[in-house]
């Protein structure tokens, strides 16, 4: 009985071993591989596109700080880091070391956002000095030209009533012309 | 001096006055406008303008290491990101364009970037030697070079191993593109640079 039933079903049991078969050949297959390889090369090139968007909004950032009066030295200065990083991503990718070129833009891309997150706020607060320094700059101006044009007028008049005593106190000299 | 004399001289001197306190608002209002420019150079092993080739022949052979310096620097005023480009040329092939401002259409093998601050010069080593060539007749291919440590595949070629040429190209970070550009606005003029230093293949005997 038992081996009847065995019989019976033999012929599902092939199909089975057949379609498995089949399954393990397409899943070892080069193309399977080729396939698998193009969809990392495409994550892996995304990872250094997106590294490379990052540094390029950093620097546009920074960009923006230093013209409105920040320091931004030590922000070029990491900028460049991250911009050697990615250089160094590309290479990897070129050479086929995926791996080293993730590793690389990853590294690159946290560098890059951490000097976008400070650049911002060193641009806000260089803004807002920029703008107090401006005011300050301005009153201080008003404030010298009144200064002067003041001191200028009072000092003449002082100058000038100084000026007219002096002469009434001069005591005018009578020469005699007899000859 | 009469009373007239003194006034004019009181004049002269608050007019001189308020000029002086002017100046800073001035300064900041209209800031001063200097040419931008960028500078490039290639110095040798001991960053002066000799010594280019290993004991002075520009006739190089595989292995031997030569050692350059390349410098930029940034007179444009703010910050600038910049990459500079090496391309790999002999003799026919064509060179950047100074004029039109065109890059060499040959695609370059190796790049360095770096953001400059203002009038920043940033020098770095360019440390090259060709570790493998190719000989076929009267032709030598560079198929292999090692800058600064790293390997890289070439097929540049050239009659007799005469006139290979090292090119590096300046490209400048364009706000406005978004990408690297072989040009900048100077002066209501576009400008570019670059620079090139020749050399020689020999085999070895």
């Amino acid at each position: 009985m038992h081996k009847h039933k065995l019989l019976m079903h033999t012929p599902s049991f092939l199909r089975i071993l057949l379609v498995l078969a089949l399954l393990f050949i397409f899943a070892s297959s080069p193309f399977v591989v080729k396939s698998y390889e193009s969809i990392g090369e495409d994550s892996f090139s995304s990872a250094i596109d997106r590294a490379e968007g990052v540094v390029v909004s950093a620097y546009r950032v920074v960009l923006e700080a230093e013209r409105v009066g920040a320091d931004i030295s030590g922000l070029a200065d990491q900028l460049s880091v991250a911009a050697g990083l990615l250089v160094q991503a590309h290479f990897q990718y070129e050479a086929g070391n995926f791996s080293g070129a993730v590793y690389f833009a990853g590294q690159c891309y946290g560098i890059g956002e951490g000097v976008e997150t400070e650049a911002y706020g060193l641009r806000d607060r260089a803004a807002v000095d920029g703008v107090q320094r401006f005011w300050l700059m301005i009153m201080a101006w008003v404030i010298s030209l009144v200064v002067i044009i003041c001191g200028g007028f009072f000092g003449w008049r002082i100058f000038k009533r100084r000026y007219h005593r002096k002469i009434l106190r001069l005591k005018p000299e009578v020469s005699s012309s007899e000859s | 001096m009469n009373l007239d004399d003194y006034r004019t001289l009181f004049v002269a001197v608050s007019l001189v006055l308020i000029l002086v306190s002017t100046v800073p608002v001035i300064s900041v209002v209209m800031p001063r406008n200097a040419e931008p420019f960028f500078a490039l150079g290639v110095l040798g092993e001991n960053m002066m303008a000799e010594q280019y080739y290993p004991d002075d022949d520009p006739n190089i052979r595989n292995g031997s290491l030569v050692r350059w310096h390349v410098g930029v620097y940034n007179h444009m005023g703010s910050i600038q990101y910049v990459a500079v480009r090496v391309k790999l040329l002999n003799s026919t092939l064509p060179s950047p364009n100074s004029s039109s401002c065109v890059p060499s259409i040959v695609p370059a093998f190796f790049e360095f970037r770096r953001v400059l601050v203002k009038n920043e010069t940033w020098w770095f080593p360019f440390y090259w030697s060709i570790s493998e060539t190719d000989h076929q007749g009267d032709v030598i291919t560079i198929t292999e070079l090692i800058v600064n440590n790293v390997t890289l595949k070439l097929d540049v070629r050239a009659v007799s191993g005469f006139n290979f040429r090292m090119v590096f190209e300046l490209w400048v970070h364009d706000e406005a593109t978004g990408n690297f550009e072989f040009t900048w606005e100077s002066t209501q003029k576009s400008s570019c640079v670059w620079n090139q230093i020749w050399f020689n293949v020999t085999l070895p005997k």
